[in-house]
């Protein structure tokens, strides 16, 4: 361990100390209130309670003609059409309070301001028509019918929901890892008769052809992605939501994560749509809201190669028409399975206690403003909801494959190719682990039927030869050639792309594991690292913990009320699966135990993150004191630095590349307050905060180091062109 | 223009959620932060006010030896042009031995403080405190004499000979509820007298300083706190800091439409605090409610805490309401920081009336019948034969042919009509509302009026009348120059023994000047508001102090009033019905609320200010238990 400082010394004192500190404060009290309204599920979830929605006894026309009978959200809602929620919007006291302000400020004429307002309106609204609803489900049927094996909707929770709705308005918060998403929950709602949600969306697609109206029509409406300081739009956007809520006409539903995770994995939570959304609660409007967090699991995303280049920061086309026709090509491959559970549905007035009671005294038509108590809450309920998504999820078996797969090419030789047999041993082993951290796993038939089942899916990333062995493919050639002036990041090397997209578009499906096991990871190096350095005494790992886990917070939702939860649980775990020894006597003291090889795939998955963040400290701490850089600066110059490193064989994960990941690190950092953000006209810039910096960078490197030597033994000069000869047949 | 502090989001992200955070925490529960309202009266206020005398500098009321009478400024446009003719010259010089056309009377006030003031008392600990608050303050001579005294006519007579024993050692300004409170908890524990100040406009004697208080004497002027912090259009209410004057409430809530519609004599001047404080009435009532029934929440700062209720409910049955432990307080509970009233509509059409009656006691019946009807419209008063000949002074000077015309009318009312000139009174209407509303009201008070003899006298009679309201308080400053002492003091009386205390008030006071050898005094009355149950009833005491110096001459007034006082008291009265208590009228405080009322009001003062730091030694004198 370098003498500058341990880690817990590194992760307290900082801005994220403090809020920890806030957080811990707040939660006896939350943890009180969470464990009286969250309680878990009576019984383990099974693959039983999911059905098949797509396999009906009625024909397609004939189930999208029924009569239209939904369960009500609330059973005061009145139906309004489009044209009454916008007149409701408008002369709203807050948003004719709005106008007022705005117009004596500005010395805008009111008139102007009303006019703006309409306009505003008209491009956000939704206009949900059944007939379009119908129509469009028609066509959606038979679409999934093609691709997809099922859609698998998990009734016990679909009765769970019915049951809880009905008196206050409901939001709906499903993961988003898919446009898809959109689409599925009102066509589950629709399948189920539960009234169609209304849905949040970006504006992306308004100028998409046809497909703004389509959507609208079927109850998206669209906010602008960024509306800067604009009031009007701001006060406009507020109210139409808050309309909608108080009204209780429709369910809401929108993403918490505020757009789709490219990585497959949560994004941190996004708190100013759900800020807004639950401000008549606040303000006492109304009595209640029922938060309902839903996961989608896809066994193979639609847009998973894209993502890759994305991640890359090859550039991600334009939404357009004509490229969602391209796109169609998607149709003939096979996605498989689509499970969908709604989870427990939350309270918010049973999760946040009662807040209203002090706001009572202001008119309504003054804008809140949240208070420092009910952001701790927000901010609380905003990661529960991605937590309880997580926990909901079904994993698919390649996800397990994925990480198989993934560890062999990182850590055997050339030569040593994976077989069918070793990859089924294998992945059995991680799904026994993997359902001990409380994991649902798709696996229907046995297992080796199902994994083949599975493989066969992604037979473009994954082949499997006669003789029983399993390749990675080479994806990447297809793409037309790429204009580096377009890239977002470091103009990466035609052979590095070459490896590096089927190399992340695996990794994807990894990600789809990491929130089970990202704790036990984290606590099986820090538990590794302590006893190196001659500890193994539990306070000792929980700083190391500590400083990995405040490291990695903004690449997983690793909330700070939860830390001594997910430390004393994966204690347990670990124990229990044998990669921590449980004989011991002194409970103070952890050493690990015999399953080293789940105890190496679990240090291993941590490898991309560690040397992607290394990368990025120094590449910060190059920046000369005084001296700021942008972040896009930053990212390009991080990636070109991974680059020498994969090309000199220093490195062999090129997930590192990933700019999602460097932008997570150096938010992290900034948090960490190694590297100072600063804002100059409206720019972004950051400076390293050097000696802060420099203690990150040693520890960061430590733990790689203890990381790093898995791979090293294995690596020689074969090692480099395996991957770079192996193209054609990776 | 600051674009975060007005109470809007920026767009979403978990920085911004931070940012309120912090932002909040700076401000207390005070969120949103309007603009200042600019306040007609500069915080030095005497720059502006006159500091031995109501109302502004620039205006005094002159009487030329022509008899034209005139306001120096034109703050008043209504009191321009007018004539005091012979007959009135004469009544008045009959009456009060006061020549209106005696110009070498007319003494224009200094316009400084020709005044030694005391050294102030400095608690140094107290001055630390406020100065790392940065609280704004004034140890100014002129600054602490404008905070000691209020319009009582002790007050003026007092600042006249120059005899003040005491007055505040230091003024200070908050400038929003938070202040406040730092203010109040730093003179608890530094155990530094508070005495409140609104507008400075009573007339109990609320704001002299007891000259034995030993400790220092903050003056907490609450004229920086004038916001009106929001206007709810959906519930018509309006949350106001306490300092805002009358006149800049009215013009702020006209700006969103609407009004509150309280009007004292004092609006010009008086504070919205200072209403709730001494439980003010306006001349409106009838149509907006005195000020108990405008207030919906009130913020009180007190040395035990803050008072709020926790409801903006219309009514709430939660025992007994403390709204009326603040309402009526006088500043010896606490400070009243910040209060959400009841507004209404800017109304559409504002009319005016007047209707001329034989004798008071048809006046009386007629405003008992409208009482009785409920068709009172926003104001309605009598006057009395002695009150309308003093505003004949008010006249219009007319040209030959108005003087003809109006002689023509005189005739009519006094030979054909057979209205005495000395017996007739006159009632004086105001209506608000809507057009049709109006004309309703107008129609049945009109044939009110004639079931009693009424006579129409026109509604410009009725708008003068009303708006004379504002001048009568110069006009009692410019008689102290002619040697007429005057003072007004008010009740509410049952309506069946309205008239008899009008009669035997009189009765007594024309008595009582005789045993004192004044021959010159009048008194007058009017019946300024209607109740279902009674009448308010308004007297104006003058008299000439002859050869008596003026204490000798406040001393004798002082006594004739407190015969008065008592004579309204057995007739029925009581103690005030809107001017309240201060240390005027300690006297009768027990008789009126008896004793167990007194002694749960001390219990009261006990709890909230044990250390009495609210000194201000108004409604129960502390000092005699403590």
């Amino acid at each position: 361990m370098s003498s500058n400082g341990s880690p817990s010394q590194i992760a307290e004192g900082t801005e994220q100390a403090e809020d920890r500190q806030k957080a811990a404060n707040a939660a006896p009290q939350l943890q009180d209130v969470l464990r009286h309204t969250c309680p878990s599920p009576a019984g383990p979830r099974v693959l039983s309670t999911f059905r098949n929605i797509l396999d009906r006894d009625s024909c397609d026309l004939v189930w999208v003609t029924k009569e239209w009978r939904p369960q009500q959200v609330t059973l005061h809602a009145r139906t309004r059409t489009t044209a009454k929620i916008r007149q409701d919007v408008i002369s709203s006291p807050k948003m004719q309070h709005t106008i007022e302000q705005l117009s004596s400020q500005n010395e805008v004429p009111k008139e102007a301001l009303w006019r703006e307002l309409n306009d505003i309106l008209i491009e956000m609204g939704h206009t949900q028509t059944m007939p379009v609803v119908r129509w469009f489900g028609y066509v959606l049927s038979k679409i999934m019918r093609k691709i997809y094996s099922g859609v698998f909707v998990n009734e016990e929770s679909i009765a769970r929901l019915r049951a809880s709705i009905g008196n206050n308005p409901v939001i709906f918060m499903p993961s988003h890892r898919s446009y898809a998403d959109f689409l599925l929950m009102s066509y589950v709602c629709f399948h189920y008769n539960i009234m169609l949600p209304v849905i949040a969306a970006g504006m992306d697609f308004v100028s998409m052809w046809g497909v703004g109206r389509l959507l609208r029509d079927s109850g998206a409406f669209f906010i602008r992605r960024s509306f800067g300081n604009d009031k009007l739009y701001w006060a406009a956007f507020s109210e139409y939501v808050q309309t909608l809520i108080t009204a209780g006409e429709n369910p809401i539903e929108f993403f918490v994560e505020g757009t789709r995770s490219r990585t497959a994995k949560s994004l941190c939570p996004k708190l100013g749509l759900l800020s807004v959304a639950l401000e008549p609660y606040l303000t006492g409007q109304v009595s209640d809201i029922v938060v309902v967090p839903i996961n989608i699991s896809y066994d193979r995303t639609l847009e998973e190669t894209l993502y890759s280049y994305e991640l890359l920061g090859v550039p991600k086309p334009k939404e357009s028409t004509s490229g969602l026709f391209k796109a169609l090509n998607v149709l003939d491959e096979q996605y498989g399975r689509i499970h969908i559970d709604f989870t427990e549905p939350i309270s918010v007035n049973k999760f946040f206690g009662d807040l209203r009671s002090p706001k009572l005294m202001r008119p309504l038509h003054l804008p809140h403003q949240i208070t420092p108590d009910e952001s701790t809450r927000i901010i609380w309920l905003a990661n529960y909801v991605v937590r309880q998504q997580q926990k909901n999820a079904v994993i698919s078996l390649f996800s397990l494959a994925a990480v198989v797969i993934t560890h062999h090419v990182l850590t055997k030789p050339r030569n040593q190719l994976l077989n069918m047999h070793q990859l089924t041993r294998q992945v059995a082993s991680l799904k026994s682990a993997a359902e001990s951290f409380g994991a649902l796993i798709d696996c229907r038939d046995n297992l080796e039927v199902s994994l083949q089942n599975a493989l066969h899916i992604h037979k473009s990333l994954i082949v499997t030869s006669k003789d029983g062995q399993v390749q990675v493919k080479n994806v990447a050639a297809a793409q037309a050639p790429i204009d580096p002036a377009k890239m977002k990041g470091h103009s990466l090397q035609d052979k590095t792309l070459q490896v590096g997209v089927p190399m992340v578009m695996l990794q994807h499906y990894v990600n789809q594991t990491l929130h089970l096991f990202i704790c036990p990871a984290i606590v099986s190096l820090s538990v590794q690292q302590s006893i190196n350095q001659g500890s193994g005494m539990k306070d000792d790992v929980f700083a190391r913990y500590l400083f990995l886990r405040t490291l990695l917070s903004h690449e997983f939702i690793l909330h700070k009320a939860w830390e001594t939860m997910d430390f004393e649980q994966s204690i347990q775990q670990l124990q229990k699966l044998g990669v921590l020894d449980e004989s011991l006597h002194d409970s103070m003291k952890l050493s690990l135990g015999s399953n080293s090889h789940l105890h190496q795939i679990l240090c291993q998955l941590l490898l991309p993150f560690l040397a992607g963040y290394s990368s990025a400290c120094s590449t910060m701490l190059e920046v000369p004191a005084g001296k700021t850089v942008s972040l896009n600066e930053a990212l390009k110059s991080t990636q070109a630095r991974l680059e020498k490193l994969l090309l000199s064989a220093q490195l062999n994960h090129h997930y590192s590349l990933s700019l999602d990941l460097l932008t997570a690190a150096v938010n992290s950092l900034s948090s960490m307050g190694a590297v100072i953000k600063n804002k100059e006209n409206g720019k972004v810039l950051y400076s390293p905060n050097s000696n802060r910096l420099r203690q990150v960078t040693q520890i960061v490197g430590d733990f790689l180091q203890l990381v790093a030597p898995i791979c090293r033994k294995s690596q020689d000069e074969q090692a480099r062109l395996f991957i770079t000869q192996a193209k054609a047949r990776l | 223009m600051d674009t975060t502090g007005h109470g809007y989001e920026s767009p979403p992200s978990v920085m911004r959620i931070k940012a309120c955070a912090s932002q909040e925490k700076n401000s207390g529960n005070s969120i949103i932060t309007p603009e200042r309202t600019v306040n007609t009266i500069p915080k030095k206020k005497q720059t502006a006010l006159k500091w031995s005398g109501w109302g502004y500098n620039d205006t005094i009321v002159v009487c030329e030896s022509n008899g034209n009478l005139y306001m120096t400024s034109d703050r008043y446009p209504h009191m321009k042009n007018k004539h005091v003719n012979q007959s009135v010259r004469l009544w008045l010089r009959d009456k009060l031995n006061m020549d209106l056309y005696d110009e070498s009377k007319m003494v224009r006030s200094p316009v400084t403080p020709q005044m030694e003031i005391s050294k102030p008392i400095v608690n140094e600990d107290f001055m630390k405190g406020l100065q790392s608050h940065n609280i704004s303050y004034s140890m100014e001579s002129d600054d602490r004499l404008f905070r000691g005294h209020g319009h009582t006519l002790d007050d003026i007579i007092h600042l006249r000979t120059g005899k003040i024993e005491r007055v505040p050692d230091v003024v200070v300004w908050p400038g929003c509820h938070d202040d406040v409170v730092k203010i109040v908890n730093l003179a608890t524990e530094h155990n530094v007298v508070i005495i409140p100040f609104g507008g400075g406009t009573n007339v109990t004697l609320a704001l002299t300083c007891d000259p034995e208080e030993k400790r220092m004497i903050v003056s907490l002027d609450t004229s920086q706190m004038s916001r009106v912090l929001w206007v709810d259009k959906a519930n018509m209410t309006a949350c106001c800091e306490s300092g805002i004057i009358g006149q800049d409430l009215e013009r702020e809530l006209s700006k969103h439409g609407v009004m509150s519609g309280h009007e004292p004599d004092s609006q010009e001047f008086s504070s919205l605090g200072g209403w709730v404080s001494t439980r003010a009435s306006g001349m409106k009532k009838n149509q907006y409610g005195n000020i108990e029934d405008l207030v919906v929440h009130i913020r009180f700062v007190t040395p035990s805490g803050v008072m709020e209720k926790q409801s903006l409910g219309p009514r709430i049955s939660s025992g007994p309401d403390f709204n009326h432990i603040i309402l009526g307080s006088e500043g010896t509970l606490g400070v009243i920081t910040e209060v959400i009233i009841k507004v209404r509509p800017v109304p559409e059409v504002r009319d005016f009336a007047s209707y001329v009656f034989p004798e008071f006691q048809y006046g009386v019946d007629f405003m008992r019948e409208v009482a009785l009807k409920r068709a009172q419209p926003a104001s309605l008063r009598l006057i009395d034969n002695e009150q309308y000949r003093m505003g004949q002074i008010y006249k219009d000077s007319l040209g030959i042919f108005g003087s003809i015309l109006d002689s023509i009318k005189m005739f009519y009312l006094h030979s054909i009509a057979g209205y005495a000139e000395d017996k007739l009174c006159v009632v004086i209407a105001v209506f608000e509302g809507d057009k049709m509303d109006v004309h309703l009201q107008k129609t049945r008070i009109k044939k009110m009026t004639e079931k009693y003899r009424g006579l129409d006298a026109g509604n410009e009679n009725g708008k003068r009348g009303y708006t004379l309201t504002f001048s009568i308080a110069y006009i009692r400053d410019a008689c102290i120059d002619y040697g007429v002492l005057a003072e007004s003091f008010e009740t509410s009386v049952p309506w069946d023994r309205c008239a008899n205390l009008c009669r035997s008030v009189k009765n007594t006071i024309s008595r009582e000047c005789k045993a004192r050898g004044i021959t010159h005094h009048e008194t007058s009355c009017r019946v300024t508001q209607v109740y279902d149950a009674g009448a308010c009833v308004y007297f104006y005491f003058a008299f000439h102090r002859g050869i008596m110096d003026f204490h000798k001459a406040l001393k004798v007034y002082d006594e004739i009033e407190e015969v008065a006082r008592d004579e309204v008291i057995a007739c029925g009265g009581n103690i005030s019905h809107h001017h309240g208590i201060g240390k005027k009228r300690q006297k009768w405080l027990p008789k009126q609320v008896s004793p167990l009322g007194v002694n749960l009001y001390r219990a009261v003062k006990q709890h909230i200010d044990p250390k009495n730091i609210f000194a201000s030694g108004n409604l129960v004198d502390m000092k005699s238990s403590l």
